[in-house]
């Protein structure tokens, strides 16, 4: 294995139909139009000296080591910035330039420190590299002047420092947190000698800076470090992988020495990333070997007693044995299982062919339940697959974006710099969201209409906008006439047009100004290629699917579907949360999509499976936990997820899970869940295992083993040993084998193997004979269904309603440094960004309360009660409050409730009737928890274990 | 069979009704069509059962009740 090294070709890779032809060096060349002359030697095979430029930043032309000559012009000008002609004649390398830029050189080594061999870039440092190119074999300027040698270092983030001294005023940490990242976090500060890189007035810890790390994989010397580079050394191999974390699904080279990742960096021909990367997956890894790990399998006989570490035969047939005796006792149907999707796609794969085929009914489902359950049903219905039409490019082409219940500057932040980049560069914004989110105003971003509604009433504004595109006559009517159902569309326009959905008529109900609805719909239906990207703010209500369709009707009414540019694009939460849906982890449904009672489709799995599928539908997480208090349900597998702490009204979770007689947890830690588990599995790391992510655009992406499982089994290996435990046979060698069976018993993903993923990079699927490189935008001449079918989506208003009790609405998120339930970002140094979850609160309803900035305040809703700092926030409305649920103990659950999205049961985090009040003391059941935290997860020791 | 206790079945009605409303807008032989539809293709037997068994619970929306009706008339044929 070899360290993998990206070409740079110094400016940015143009795309152009036309081409021009030049002469580099003697050398005949043709590339893009736009190529700069650097690009384009680059091409020729010539690798001209640079130290300003690099091909994810704009040429910028200040180093001027780039010098060529060309014949016809005067001087020697840049090969950065100077755009490649038909005809040029192009010398890069004689006497005269390899002079001037030894004397480029010299003057920046002059000021730079001579500790090479102990500096921390030392074997990847680009000034080292130049010095190395130009010859530089003496420098005459003497550190006798001014120099910076003796600047301070800052090292406030925890995960790279900034070494004053190496910095060259190459300004390509600038232009990257400009133009990658879009924070614009850092100047030039000072001038001439004194010019330095300053993020603001403070340090970058106090800064605006986010830690996406773009400014230091762009700095090309030690001054922007990683600090476990500098406390480890340079790594000697690297593996391109994906992140773990969120559904954009980065692609990343591990750089390791040995088994020890030394740093994660974004990897430039990652399909979804193209080189850039978050603070999460660019840093916070270390939870992966964090002393939490949990690397022995453990049972015990009542969640009161210590664990008790065993070998693995003894958990696996002990869980065997449990489960094979509910079944007789409580009936086929008393046990079930979840998929994680957070773990591979042939994971996911693995554990629903155990529970239909292993456990004989369909009783499995997965986490996409209490997020995108709604997207998969409501694009479906109206399009005919259960997943987002476009590929994240698609946004380079879009003229108006608008963004509904989705805060992609903190849940998505690669695709956001993508999407601030194109805002960057006209397109239009609408943001409908009940909070000031970072994107309604940031650097040189502000959106044209932001609809600031009260929570719950996501379909009231979507209708009043289809009646503002129907009555106003901004149907494509020609779009709908040759793709859409006709009778389907009469009919939700009849719909559409009754004056009860007028902006005007809803305004009191939504809190928006009507005049706001009537410009965002004009502007959607009228702004060129219009874009919805949406997230959990329109899924987790009790109109989540309602709210899908009646995005995606405005879509077909405008003809937004079925090219780039335009489409409906959930942003998913988790790294596999697709993934683990078209692996068939819902109990109505196969892998792709295809319902249970299906003959055709049951016969092709019994016959490869050599099972008997049943035909119905099995019990969803919710229904098993509500069977579970009733004492039908017994039992349960839970790969890879934490319900106790994600899911809703925490106290009914606990309640089933009490009741449950074996509780089989498969994780890396000790979580919530696991606190009323019987049985524990250790899981593994997405550095420990083969395998497959597929991110929210469809994109099936390889996971690469960087390090044997801590545990000794691979998760996939773990579920394969359960299933043998319970005598229902699997026999895979590699991951490689199950993704051929998926791909012989799932249409969509006929053409995928770990070979062709190997060869191509990634594929989006449907990939198959139609489409063997995949799909980046679906629907492009008809839909998948055939013709799209509108859909009438009434408003109908949850039951969930504020009143003299609770006359607060509380909804949820999640910010930028964590992800989820924490358990993995809570674990690393991202910790510092997020010490404990808040309560946001408008200072009015602050006020009335008595309440100021820090006060502790009780938080109580009908479910429940929990205590939380409070935070004095206009970016809430009156009337509205807002936390995340990243700490375990904060129990943001507590408060959420059972309501749910009529159509997929999706809980409806977003919407909580609540009180607020000051307080000086915990909740109760935060105390329990305290108590918990040590009475339920106690590990007998190992002495006491083995006698 | 097991009879549902109180609260879960109150539940399965609620989740019923909740399906109900969205349908109620289509033209009442759709609108049956869609619920059944949606029943059949998500809920287990045994929930479809023991929503049956509260036929008379007059917390049930009418349309839902005229669904359970023709589930029976399935469930019997
Ligand atoms: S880490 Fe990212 S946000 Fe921070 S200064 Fe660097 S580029 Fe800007
Ligand atoms: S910190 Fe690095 S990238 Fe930024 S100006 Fe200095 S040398 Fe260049
Ligand atoms: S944007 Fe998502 S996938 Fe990309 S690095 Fe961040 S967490 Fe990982
Ligand atoms: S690389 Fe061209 S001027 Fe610096």
């Amino acid at each position: 294995m070899s360290l993998i090294k990206e070409l740079d070709y110094g400016t940015p890779i143009r795309v152009s139909e036309q081409t021009v032809t030049l002469t580099i060096d003697g050398q005949s060349v043709s590339v893009p139009l736009g190529t700069s002359v650097m690009a384009a030697a680059l091409h020729a095979g010539t690798q001209i000296p640079k130290l300003c430029a690099t091909d994810s930043l704009e040429p910028f032309g200040s180093c001027r080591l780039c010098l060529v000559e060309i014949e016809g012009r005067r001087g020697t000008p840049a090969s950065c910035t100077t755009p490649a002609e038909n005809g040029m004649v192009v010398h890069t390398q004689n006497d005269r330039l390899a002079k001037l830029r030894r004397g480029v050189m010299e003057l920046y080594i002059s000021d730079h420190p001579l500790d090479c061999l102990t500096c921390a870039a030392n074997g990847d440092c680009e000034l080292q590299d130049m010095a190395g190119a130009v010859g530089l074999r003496e420098v005459r300027y003497g550190y006798g002047g001014d120099n910076h040698i003796h600047s301070a270092k800052d090292e406030s983030n925890p995960y790279f420092t900034y070494d004053a001294s190496k910095c060259i005023v190459c300004n390509r940490c600038v232009r990257a947190c400009e133009e990658v990242q879009g924070t614009f976090a850092l100047t030039i500060a000072g001038r001439g000698f004194e010019s330095r890189v300053a993020p603001g007035n403070t340090d970058f810890f106090g800064s605006e800076c986010v830690s996406c790390g773009a400014c230091v994989q762009a700095c090309p010397t030690a001054t922007l470090t990683e600090k476990t580079v500098i406390d480890h050394g340079q790594p000697e191999h690297s593996t391109v992988t994906t992140c773990a974390y969120c559904g954009v699904g980065c692609s990343f080279k591990a750089e390791m020495q040995g088994n020890r990742v030394v740093r994660m960096t974004p990897y430039k021909h990652g399909g979804a990333n193209a080189g850039h990367s978050c603070v999460k997956g660019r840093f916070a890894y270390g939870y992966a070997t964090h002393k939490d790990r949990i690397t022995k399998p453990m049972v015990r006989a009542k969640i009161t007693d210590p664990w008790r570490e065993v070998s693995w035969q003894e958990a696996l047939e002990h869980a065997a044995s449990e489960f094979h005796r509910l079944q007789a006792a409580f009936g086929v149907d008393s046990i079930g299982g979840i998929t994680s999707s957070r773990c591979t796609n042939e994971e996911a794969y693995l554990v629903q062919k155990l529970v239909r085929a292993g456990f004989g009914n369909n009783n499995v489902d997965t986490c996409a339940r209490v997020c995108h359950s709604p997207t998969g049903y409501g694009l479906k219905v109206t399009f005919g697959t259960s997943a987002g039409t476009q590929d994240f490019a698609s946004v380079d082409q879009a003229d108006v974006i608008m963004v509904i219940g989705a805060n992609p500057t903190d849940a998505h932040p690669v695709f956001a710099s993508r999407m601030k980049r194109r805002l960057r560069a006209g397109a239009k914004l609408i943001v409908v969201d009940p909070r000031h989110i970072d994107l309604v105003r940031s650097p040189h971003i502000k959106a044209q209409h932001h609809l600031p509604l009260r929570p719950g009433t996501n379909v009231a504004v979507l209708n009043a906008m289809a009646h503002v595109i129907v009555t106003e006559g901004l149907v494509a009517e020609d779009y709908v006439r040759a793709r859409c159902d006709l009778a389907e569309f009469e009919s939700w326009a009849r719909f559409a047009a009754d004056p009860r959905h007028a902006p005007e008529a809803v305004e009191a109900q939504t809190g928006v100004p009507a005049a706001e609805i009537r410009g965002a719909a004009r502007l959607y239906a009228t702004g060129g290629n219009a874009a919805i990207y949406y997230g959990l703010g329109v899924t987790e209500h009790s109109q989540g699917s309602t709210t899908v369709m009646a995005m995606a009707n405005l879509a077909m009414a405008t003809g937004n579907i079925g090219r780039e540019g335009v489409g409906i694009n959930p942003l998913r939460g988790q790294n596999n949360v697709q993934g683990s849906c078209d692996m068939g982890s819902f109990p109505h449904e196969l892998p792709g999509y295809r319902h249970v009672s299906d003959d055709a489709t049951r016969e092709m799995f019994d016959a490869v499976w050599g099972s008997k599928l049943r035909p119905e539908p099995g019990l969803r997480i919710n229904n098993m936990l509500d069977e579970a208090v009733e004492g039908r349900f017994r039992g349960i597998y839970i790969q890879g997820e934490d319900i106790a702490q994600s899911d809703p009204n925490t106290h009914h979770v606990i309640a089933a899970l009490e009741a449950m007689e074996c509780v089989v947890v498969q994780d890396l830690f000790l979580n919530e869940t696991a606190k009323y588990a019987h049985i524990f599995l250790p899981g593994s790391s997405f550095l420990e295992k083969d395998g497959t992510f597929t991110n929210a655009e469809r994109r099936i992406n390889l996971v690469r083993q960087v390090m044997p499982p801590m545990a000794g089994l691979a998760d996939w290996e773990t579920t394969m040993a359960l299933s043998n435990a319970l005598g229902y046979r699997m026999n895979y060698t590699h991951p490689s084998e199950i993704m051929d069976e998926i791909a012989a018993l799932t249409p969509t993903f006929a053409g995928v193997s770990f070979k062709r993923l190997a060869e191509v990079g990634s594929v989006q699927w449907p990939c198959n004979d139609a489409a063997p490189l995949g799909t980046p935008v679906m629907h492009v001449d008809r839909f998948v269904r055939g013709t799209g079918k509108f859909m009438i989506t009434e408003y109908v208003a949850t039951e969930e309603r504020t009143g003299p009790r609770f006359p607060l609405l509380l909804t949820t998120g999640r910010i930028l440094s964590q992800y989820n339930v924490g358990a993995q970002t809570l674990r690393t140094e991202n910790i510092k960004w997020h010490p404990q979850d808040v309560l946001e609160i408008h200072p009015f309803d602050a006020e009335s309360r008595g309440i100021v900035e820090g006060d502790l305040v009780m938080l109580a809703s009908r479910s429940g009660e929990i205590a939380l700092a409070a935070h004095l926030s206009e970016r809430v409305q009156p009337g509205v409050v807002y936390t995340t649920f990243h700490h375990a103990k904060s129990g943001t659950n507590v408060i959420t409730t059972e309501f749910s999205d009529w159509a997929t049961n999706c809980p409806e985090y977003k919407v909580t009737a609540v009180q607020v009040r000051p307080t000086n003391r915990l909740a109760d059941w935060q105390e329990q928890f305290a108590d918990n935290e040590v009475a339920l997860k106690r590990i007998a020791p190992r002495a006491a274990a083995a006698a | 069979m097991t009879a549902a206790p109180g609260a879960e079945g109150a539940k399965l009605v609620r989740m019923a009704n909740q399906i109900a409303a969205f349908f109620r807008s289509y033209p009442e032989a759709t609108a049956q069509e869609g619920i059944r539809g949606h029943l059949l293709s998500f809920w287990t037997p045994r929930m479809l059962q023991d929503l049956c068994e509260h036929e008379a619970d007059t917390k049930v929306d009418s349309l839902v009740r005229r669904v359970i009706v023709s589930l029976r008339t399935t469930a019997k044929g």
